[in-house]
């Protein structure tokens, strides 16, 4: 049995596009997404009353005076895994809060059925069963397009069973000092986790898919941010620590699942160890277009086999 | 900024702001280390005649391109940094493993052999200098004890295990060693600057005549008749300063790795990584200027050459004219000779340290990705610090330094160190010359400063071109004093060695996964689209 598992493609179209080829790629039986589908940023375009177009992201400014340039720079900002909008320079002179906001939805629901329905169609196409959750990162108004998927199953709060493993899947998160739209407190988190692994049957057979990584582990040290979210220096270099949740650990502890797979914190990619549960986050370089995953072996004796991550 | 676009920004989630500029200008100006240019003024003018150490400052400006160019791969590549990264995906994974090891075990051996060096030129030379002023044959009889190799390599092997220890306790304890270092350099520049201003050059060639027993006047024709040009020349003071000077600017590349970080490409940042070369020349600028301007220009150079090619007049016997020597025949002052000395060492030894710390990083990300056995990959729980890869990098470093200690020509002039770096980025710019084509997906979703072009070409591929031709210049300058016999053939074989030992563990490690049935390389392959 093998699996193949990512997370953290936040709106990146063709790192997204990759995951739902990684299947018969990596020969997988079985593949599993571990949450965040949407982007952290819309970037206007915004068309001067010159007649050019002008599009501010990583704190440069890009200008297009030839129409015909955009899908280029749309296809860029697609694929770094923002959001793109057009409009007049009296149009965002006159925004405010609520229309961003709209906007803001209105798009992530357009990547959300354009997405949902792929998966669907290239999983099925394959014949590989695909479990996907949502993420801390990604609004509740999506899991509507999640729940629509015929073949690709939206395992989030639920235990499912596919080809003898079950598969406990968690989108929540504890927390953050991002204030993440999933994001509950460590005693909830907890509670959360314990109500479904009571429906698990085998635990030697239970693959754990929770967004957010244990704490104190390889898999969620971070650099670490002031309240301002300016990133905090040790010394010559990056402060760094761990954020992961402290519930999703002792959950790990108590129950000992033969696997646990978490996303969430993009630069810890690792495998780690906790009691006998094999632990992985293969974390994320979603807007770089490549995808980071983890093929892991399951052998006959059901023991966990050469996790390998990779970066496709 | 209109309001509409603030809103955008504000509204984006989880997204977090850069670094300052200044924490990343210190960053890059510390490493590796100021004070080397102690060294290199007595080296460079023997391997280069006529080399004038203050003018090839100027050649620094070969690293802004060089530091463009990890700037831009950093900002395609962020959260990575480093050329194992770059080169890997952009080349192969068997050139981005050389390239990492040649650069990380150079740096390591450089902890090492730097060793050694704080014992050499703080340690012996400060007990020679006092010697030397004083005339009393007792500091030159500790000098000679502490000189011996056994002695040194005690030393340093404590020094190296105290560097251990530091690793173990993580990068807290690492910041107080780079805290120290700066704190020697600060000590040493302001000695030097002092010691300027209170005396005058009559002062020294009177005092230098006195206490060593050779006429200052005589300095220069004999290195004349030892082979010396009688005047500066220009392709020398080029390939001194290519070499020797921006050996010690590398550190400029480091902060690439802060400025790339969530890819925030502010034009602060980049200014901070060149402002660090800015601060990096001036700060050679006072140690050379002043060196010139109270030892004499060409007659500091005649006395390096004098000391350098082994000529029976040099009079400080096995003692290198180091500054304590010089300082110290100038101001004829203890305290002089102790600062120079006490700053030396703070200074190397703090960068001892730091000069393997990165290093240990690689070795475990090496680990990771199975290119070496994946025990190397191992965290120890307690202290939270890869322990197995910070064991193997100093068990490197104390090879290096009982090298320096009892086969020096194996690390003469660290030439091997400068040829190997090199050889290194000669990949590196082949990788910025092609990354626009071999991996046009990734570079077309690089942030603008990225696709940049001029003339035509992406201008990382312009970076990528000159960052080739400078380093295969500088490999080139290295090779003309080895083919004079002025640097021995150590040099190429100790750089063969380490471009070759790492494809060897990359096919090893290749052969054995596949052995279990792994396919290593399954890691880097990239998936279709579409």
């Amino acid at each position: 049995m093998k699996i193949f598992y990512a997370s953290d493609t936040h709106a990146a179209e063709s790192t997204f596009r990759k995951f739902t080829n990684a299947g018969p790629f990596y020969k997988a039986d079985m593949v599993i997404y571990g949450g965040d589908f949407v982007g952290k940023a819309v970037v206007p375009i915004i068309k001067t009353r010159e007649g050019y177009y002008e599009a501010t992201y990583y704190g440069s400014t890009v200008k297009i005076k030839d129409e015909r340039e955009l899908p280029d720079l749309q296809k860029t900002l697609r694929d770094a895994g923002f959001y793109w909008v057009i409009l007049s320079e009296d149009e965002i002179d006159r925004i405010d809060e609520n229309d961003v906001e709209r906007i803001t939805k209105e798009l992530q629901i357009k990547q959300m059925e354009e997405w949902t329905k792929l998966m669907d169609e290239r999983f099925k196409r394959n014949g590989i069963p695909c479990v996907v959750i949502p993420g801390n990162d990604d609004p509740l108004y999506i899991d509507d397009y999640l729940n629509k998927m015929e073949y690709v199953k939206n395992g989030d709060g639920k235990v499912v069973e596919i080809n003898g493993f079950e598969i406990l899947s968690l989108s929540y998160g504890h927390p953050t000092i991002f204030k993440y739209p999933r994001d509950l407190s460590e005693e909830e988190l907890a509670h959360k986790i314990d109500d479904m692994a009571d429906k698990v049957k085998n635990m030697d057979k239970c693959i754990f898919n929770i967004h957010v990584p244990p704490r104190d582990t390889d898999l969620d040290q971070d650099t670490l941010y002031d309240e301002d979210l300016n990133p905090i220096l040790d010394g010559d270099s990056l402060a760094t620590g761990p954020v992961g949740s402290t519930a999703v650990y002792e959950a790990i502890k108590k129950y000992q699942p033969l696997l646990s797979l978490h996303g969430h914190v993009h630069p810890s990619r690792g495998i780690s160890h906790i009691g006998r549960t094999v632990c992985i986050n293969p974390g994320s370089n979603y807007d770089e277009i490549q995808l980071r995953g983890c093929l892991i072996d399951i052998n006959n004796k059901g023991e966990v086999e050469n996790p390998t991550l990779t970066s496709g | 900024m209109a309001r509409g676009l603030e809103l955008f920004q504000q509204s984006a989630v989880g997204f977090t702001r850069q670094i300052s500029p200044y924490d990343t200008l210190v960053y890059s100006t510390v490493n590796p280390g100021l004070m080397y240019a102690l060294v290199y003024l007595m080296w460079a003018p023997f391997l280069y005649p006529g080399g004038h150490m203050p003018w090839a400052i100027l050649t620094v400006s070969q690293m802004f391109i060089i530091a463009g160019l990890y700037w831009l791969l950093s900002v395609a590549m962020p959260r990575q940094g480093g050329e194992y990264i770059y080169i890997s995906r952009i080349l192969h994974p068997a050139l981005g493993l050389m390239s990492s090891f040649m650069i990380s075990f150079t740096a390591i051996s450089w902890t090492g052999v730097c060793s050694d060096w704080a014992l050499k030129y703080a340690l012996v030379e400060f007990f020679a200098s006092m010697g030397i002023v004083s005339g009393n044959q007792m500091w030159l009889q500790w000098a000679a004890a502490l000189n011996a190799p056994n002695v040194r390599a005690i030393l340093g092997t404590i020094m190296i295990a105290i560097i251990w220890m530091v690793f173990y306790k993580g990068s807290r304890a690492m910041m107080k060693m780079s805290w120290m270092a700066l704190i020697g350099t600060g000590i040493g520049a302001l000695t030097f600057i002092v010691a300027a201003l209170m005396a005058d050059p009559g002062t020294f060639a009177a005092n230098f005549t006195r206490l060593s027993g050779l006429n200052y006047n005589d300095v220069i024709p004999l290195a004349v008749q030892a082979g010396h040009p009688t005047k500066f020349l220009f392709g020398a003071t080029l390939m001194a300063g290519s070499t020797y000077i921006i050996l010690n600017t590398l550190g400029a590349t480091f902060g690439a790795n802060l400025a790339g970080e969530v890819r925030s490409v502010q034009k602060s940042q980049l200014l901070a990584m060149f402002g660090s070369l800015a601060l990096l020349m001036s700060a050679w600028a006072i140690f050379y200027g002043l060196s010139y301007k109270i030892f004499g220009g060409l007659w500091t150079n005649a006395l390096m050459y004098l000391a350098g090619s082994g000529n029976a007049a040099y009079p400080f016997g096995t003692y290198e004219p180091f500054a304590t020597i010089l300082l110290g025949i100038l101001t004829q002052s203890p305290i002089f000779i102790f600062l120079i000395a006490i700053a030396f060492f703070m200074a190397t030894y703090g960068s001892c340290a730091g000069m393997s710390f990165g290093p240990t990083r690689n070795i475990y990300a090496w680990g990771f990705d199975r290119l070496v056995p994946a025990k190397v990959a191992k965290i120890d729980p307690k202290s939270g610090s890869p322990v197995i890869a910070s064991t193997i990098a100093l068990a490197v470093a104390e090879l290096f330094l009982l090298l320096d200690v009892f086969l020096p020509a194996w690390t003469a002039y660290i030439g091997y160190t400068i040829f190997t770096w090199f050889l290194a980025w000669i990949l590196l710019g082949v990788a910025g010359i092609v990354f626009p084509y071999r991996r046009k997906l990734l570079f077309d979703s690089a942030p603008p400063v990225v696709r940049g072009r001029f003339l035509g070409l992406p201008v990382i591929t312009w970076l990528g071109i000159f960052t080739t031709i400078i380093s295969v210049s500088i490999c080139t300058y290295l090779l003309i004093p080895f083919f004079k016999g002025d640097m021995p053939y150590t040099m190429i074989v100790m750089s063969i060695i380490l471009l070759v030992l790492p494809l060897i563990i990359y096919y090893l490690s290749k052969a054995s996964y596949a052995n279990q049935g792994i396919n290593i390389d399954i890691q880097f392959l990239e998936i279709p689209s579409d």
